[in-house]
């Protein structure tokens, strides 16, 4: 083959391959920065990508309530009504009012919350437990033994917890907060960083899109190899 | 040749350290266990510190941003005080124990790292750097700390954690 016929299909290839090797390179630099853009923690709530995934949105369906006011978790996020005013990473086990104050328990801490939802204090070293309550000021946990929270130190103390406590329990949510909260839910499970992980290797069309990506691939090894054959042959 | 060579070594030993694992986020020790450890079976008090207006000011200019709790428990026995501390690497908050004794710090112990990436701050050769350190007179540490490349921001956040411990144990304990 002549040195015109590889510059000729080197220039096809290249006009075949230039949009999808743009998308590739665009998709493949995000994804390289998405760590310092930080996306890999980013929720994502596109309705449109739900369908793409077949996933459903898992809106809270249960909170805890004080005089109207709720508290609730959604996805990693703590809300106070309809504001997000604190990250729980495991799960809401319980919340309480107690003393002006909100008491959530949320995996090995207490997270205490003012009347606004601004954060008062995080207490760690909350023992396995089933239930908090309270009685008298004080609060309780029980699981397979009973613990009493001493508010001063901070420490929980084992304890036969009295059969007048109060356990706080989750109740059904109001239908127009259910709503409400259910638009700021994220998808479960997926990242922004997944998204774009997604679209750069084409798994977000499908197996066409995948497809197309390998035939992209494929363009830029072909537009590679007569890049390098044609400069080869023209310094020979 | 020799150059392209170099190129290709130097990617594929940063590909190398990059795929080096590290710690994994998790929970690493109870805080009824650090305190069992800090005090070494001293019995000591719980405390309750409220920052006030003045502090949190110190706090803020230590920290870069202002501390978002506003109060936070301590224990105390046999001149030593310790701390449970949460700052943020990179996203998420690290959770810390620091005991501080006359000497500057004494022990400092990651409780929890939820960070998926920056988790060689766990290690205890890490860690023992902050043995013995106090501030000096710019709020800095006495010691220096080395950094841990791939880690940058969760060094940080553990230097800063260390100093906000020191700041407040010289407020609870007086001069």
């Amino acid at each position: 083959m002549s040195r015109r016929h590889w510059w000729h299909w080197h220039r096809l290839v290249g006009v075949l391959a230039a949009l999808p090797i743009v998308y590739l390179a665009v998709t493949g630099v995000l994804l390289s920065c998405s760590d310092w853009l930080g996306w890999s923690r980013q929720p994502v709530y596109a309705d449109w990508l739900a369908s793409f995934y077949h996933l459903h949105r898992v809106a809270p369906q249960q909170g805890f309530q004080h005089q109207g006011h709720w508290l609730t978790q959604s996805g990693e996020q703590v809300f106070l009504d309809q504001r997000p005013v604190a990250r729980c990473q495991s799960e809401l086990h319980g919340a309480l009012w107690q003393d002006d104050t909100w008491v959530a328990w949320c995996g090995h801490r207490l997270i205490y919350l003012d009347a606004h939802g601004q954060l008062l204090e995080q207490l760690h070293g909350v023992p396995s437990g089933r239930r908090l309550g309270q009685w008298h000021g004080q609060l309780w946990l029980q699981g397979q033994t009973g613990f009493r929270l001493d508010a001063q130190s901070g420490l929980w103390q084992p304890a036969r917890p009295p059969a007048q406590i109060l356990w706080s329990q989750a109740q059904p949510l109001p239908p127009a907060l259910r709503q409400t909260l259910r638009a700021r839910t994220p998808l479960p499970g997926i990242s922004r960083e997944q998204v774009l992980q997604d679209l750069h290797s084409g798994r977000l069309g499908g197996r066409w899109g995948v497809w197309l990506v390998n035939l992209t691939s494929l363009l830029m090894t072909v537009l590679a190899a007569t890049g390098l054959l044609g400069w080869w042959r023209r310094r020979r | 040749m020799r150059v392209a060579l170099c190129v290709w070594l130097f990617l594929i030993s940063v590909l190398a350290a990059t795929l080096t694992r590290a710690a994994p986020p998790g929970r690493y020790l109870s805080q009824a266990d650090f305190l069992q450890q800090a005090f070494a079976g001293v019995s000591f008090q719980g405390r309750l510190l409220v920052p006030d207006a003045g502090l949190r000011q110190r706090i803020t200019a230590l920290l870069g941003h202002p501390l978002r709790a506003r109060r936070l428990h301590y224990w105390q026995a046999d001149g030593r005080t310790a701390w449970v501390i949460d700052e943020i690497g990179r996203d998420e908050p690290i959770t810390l124990g620091i005991v501080v004794g006359a000497q500057g710090i004494e022990q400092l112990k990651v409780l929890a790292y939820r960070e998926t990436r920056g988790g060689e701050v766990t290690r205890s050769a890490f860690l023992r750097q902050f043995n013995g350190a106090s501030l000096n007179h710019d709020q800095a540490l006495t010691t220096p700390i080395d950094g841990i490349t791939g880690a940058t921001l969760s060094v940080h956040a553990v230097t800063r954690a260390a100093r906000l411990a020191l700041l407040l144990t010289a407020t609870v304990t007086g001069p």
